[in-house]
């Protein structure tokens, strides 16, 4: 969402840059076929060469239509079976049943954000959160997506391929990361006004650490109960009615669920830094950062009351 | 010595005739044969006309559609750029794919066919002149009042291939949507026309003596091009209706939690849709196939294999359409068979 | 005649014009400037030259800043006052709506050196 980093040069692009065995298989296929085409050509020039200089004989066998029989059939038949059963073959792993036991996130397309909901082993909502996935390395995660309005479509390059959330659908996917780190998504389907800025982060932290995430996220934040001021502006500007604050009496479940929003990475889906500043910018006028999104701008809080509510916010890790 | 549908070529003896033709002849001639004078241009049904009229406006779309291509290019060029609003552009893009689809590729082939083929296979015009004629300016008129509502702000903004829910009333409120849906689906009842004509044209208007087997080959191909419009376009037209019927009257074809799904509308559009773009590659392969061979002043090599290429290629393009729909999570097998059936279809393009 | 039109040209002298350029900050880097305000996420809130994106509305706009006299319409547009004001605006004026942004001294001097750039 934001520039790319100065100083690298922006190759491999992330979608050529596997970071785990669900996107692995797909980087290879793309280059196989990469390089089965760039051979097709070089042997379609070669033809096209010999038919404009080359020596008689050779020139009439290009003429001939046992040409078209053998190029044109026999060899892309051999070609392209061989090309369906590695490509079949080779994918075969990215559509297999989940085992028992996996890891299971609920994540939720809506317009324009994420929700993500872990799913604890009886398939029930344990823990909430918006716009950021964290997992743990080496294991394979398996995603039900979900839409709560109309079609999006899941994607973390490096992780995976795209799978659509289609509403009245529940489609199953896996990933798994092999490395820590923060892996960067985008929804791939239309879903109207800023489908561009609908981001999302994927963090994966080794296990040890994943649960050490888990266990702060499944308690509401140290902040969130005290008097602090920014809490009471939380509470008469109405939050409460679209967003949650685990910890509180604010419930709301139209928006992102915001009990530990200090501790995440982005703000607004995937687009803007997080801290008391950008917080306190979104707070006040979302619509000219992310137009059409369904937060309204809040024209009405004093410049001490935004600073305080971002504060508030902030310190909810 | 008769020909095989029994004319007898020694007639053609006759010709030229010698002697003076007979007083008035000529002018009668020139007053019967004229092309149309001032504003009876208008009124012209003669194939070479409407063809003519038919590529211009294609061509006229392609230069719009190709406009809306550039705003959006300036936008692309930077990142984040600011150039165009958000709203415009979602509108802009939605266009821009829309009239190069339906306004500019269809019609500019079967412009094609309309100009070239009653010649080409020896026919004095199509079958049924009025009705190109009308299918022409239906399609004129209706494709700029289409084009025109993006300057009102009134543009669908659903991308071209308009999925629900996002097109759906709950999600696209205004009249945008209806615009596509009613427009797309009158042009494609146009297209339906002219593909009526062509192959009435090839099937019964073709000149003495010219056997399939003799068929030029763009003729060919435009037989088998307007074929699978016949079968392919009322996929289209079915699911406009079903989404125009559903934002209009509430129905939930297409609205999962009434009992619809959004898959129904995917898989009716792309039913259209993949055929779709082997109805806008036929024709061009048929007149590559023609120009060249003439070009080189040599024989078209393979004729049969040609025509039974083209023929295979219109039959499997139906077989393949869930291929736009992979990430929509299908079962593996239905995936692995869209794969090989394109994979198949690709063999014989 | 020549000496008072000597002693004209001396004494406009003083009068000459003493807003040209932007106002210097020794040892600052306004390209490092820019990259921390972005990094920051300024233009959340202002609509900010060469970031395309976001053209936040909830502060005034950062175009021409270099050429203000007034930081957010009480205090002089000096380096020093800017630079307090970029790393920590409450402390200046408690009503504002710009939150502290924790940037270091360094950072909020190149920050301040880049909106001198602002023309």
């Amino acid at each position: 969402m934001t520039a790319p980093t100065p100083g690298t040069s922006g190759w491999p692009p992330p979608a050529l840059d596997p970071a785990g065995p669900f996107a692995g298989p797909l980087n290879v296929l793309a280059w196989v076929l990469f390089a089965m085409a760039a051979a097709v050509l070089v042997i379609v020039l070669v033809a096209l060469g010999v038919a404009l200089f080359g020596p008689r004989r050779w020139r009439a066998r290009l003429g001939g239509e046992r040409l078209i029989w053998i190029g044109g059939l026999a060899f892309p038949v051999v070609v392209l079976s061989a090309l369906l059963i590695y490509g079949l073959g080779l994918t075969s792993r990215l559509t297999e049943e989940p085992a028992a036991g996996e890891m299971r996130v609920r994540v939720t397309g809506e317009m324009w954000w994420w929700r993500v909901a872990y799913l604890d082993a009886h398939g029930r909502e344990a823990l909430q959160d918006a716009n950021e996935l964290h997992i743990p390395v080496g294991r394979p995660v398996v995603l039900e997506l979900d839409s709560a309005d109309v079609i999006h479509s899941f994607w973390v390059p490096r992780l995976s391929g795209k799978v659509d959330m289609i509403p009245g659908r529940r489609n199953l996917m896996r990933i798994q990361a092999d490395a820590p780190g923060v892996y960067g998504g985008q929804c791939a389907e239309y879903c109207g006004g800023p489908h561009a800025l609908m981001g999302f982060v994927v963090v994966a932290h080794e296990p040890a650490a994943f649960e050490v995430w888990r266990a702060r996220q499944a308690a509401p934040a140290p902040a969130a109960a005290t008097s602090h001021p920014g809490a009471a502006v939380f509470d008469r500007a109405g939050c409460g009615a679209c967003h949650t604050v685990a910890g509180t009496a604010f419930n709301g479940l139209a928006g992102p669920d915001l009990s530990h929003v200090g501790s995440r990475r982005t703000l607004g889906a995937g687009i803007l830094p997080n801290n008391q500043g950008t917080l306190a910018g979104w707070i006040a006028d979302s619509q000219s950062i992310k137009p059409g999104n369904r937060m309204p701008a809040y024209p009405v809080l004093t410049g001490q009351e935004l600073r305080d509510v971002s504060a508030w916010l902030e310190s909810l890790e | 010595m008769k020909g095989e549908t029994g004319f007898d070529p020694g007639l053609y003896e006759r010709f030229p005739t010698k002697g003076p033709r007979p007083k008035g002849e000529l002018e009668a001639l020139e007053q019967v044969w004229c092309g149309p004078k001032g504003w009876q241009w208008i009124t012209a049904i003669n194939n070479n006309f409407i063809g003519v009229y038919y590529v211009g406006a294609a061509m006229l779309f392609f230069v719009l559609a190709g406009v809306l291509a550039l705003l959006m290019r300036t936008q692309l060029a930077l990142p984040m750029n600011g150039f165009l609003p958000q709203e415009t552009y979602n509108q802009m893009f939605t266009v821009h794919g829309t009239v190069m689809m339906f306004l500019f590729a269809v019609p500019a082939v079967e412009a094609l066919g309309v100009l070239l083929l009653p010649q080409m296979v020896g026919a004095r015009d199509l079958p049924f002149p009025r009705l190109s004629a009308y299918a022409f300016w239906a399609y004129l008129i209706g494709g700029l009042a289409f084009f025109c509502s993006i300057f009102f702000g009134l543009a669908p903004n659903g991308g071209w291939f308009m999925y629900p829910p996002l097109t759906s009333t709950t999600y696209s409120p205004g009249i945008n949507a209806d615009f596509w849906l009613l427009g797309i689906g009158f042009i494609e009842i146009s297209a339906i026309a002219g593909a009526i004509e062509i192959i009435v044209g090839v099937l019964r208007n073709r000149a003495p003596g010219m056997t399939l087997d003799k068929l030029p080959i763009f003729a060919w191909a435009m037989l088998i091009f307007a074929c699978m419009i016949i079968i392919a376009f009322p996929s289209i037209i079915l699911s406009t209706l079903l989404l125009e019927v559903e934002r209009a009257l509430g129905w939930p074809f297409f609205d999962a939690l009434k009992g619809g799904d959004p898959l129904l509308w995917q898989h009716l559009f792309w039913f259209f849709g993949h055929p779709e773009v082997y109805i806008i590659f036929l024709p061009a392969a048929g007149a590559m196939s023609t120009i060249i061979p003439a070009m080189a002043r040599t024989r078209l090599v393979g004729y049969r294999l040609v025509v039974l290429a083209m023929l295979a290629t219109g039959f499997i393009s139906f077989g393949v359409w869930a291929h736009h729909m992979f990430t929509t999570g299908m079962p593996t097998i239905s995936t692995s068979f869209f794969s090989a059936a394109s994979m198949a279809v690709s063999l014989l393009t | 005649m020549k000496g008072r039109a000597v002693l004209l040209a001396l004494l406009t002298a003083a009068c000459s014009d003493k807003s040209g350029g932007p106002r210097e900050i020794a040892g600052a880097d306004p390209a490092r400037g820019l990259e921390v305000a972005r990094k920051v996420g300024c233009a959340a809130c202002h609509e900010t030259p060469g970031i395309a994106w976001p053209r936040g509305a909830a502060g005034p706009s950062l175009e021409g800043f270099g050429g203000r006299s007034l930081i957010a319409g009480r205090f002089p547009n000096q380096p020093d006052n800017l630079v307090r004001w970029v790393r920590d605006a409450p402390s200046m004026a408690p009503e504002t709506g710009m939150p502290a942004t924790r940037i270091t001294e360094a950072e909020a001097r190149d920050v301040a050196a880049w909106l001198y750039t602002l023309q």
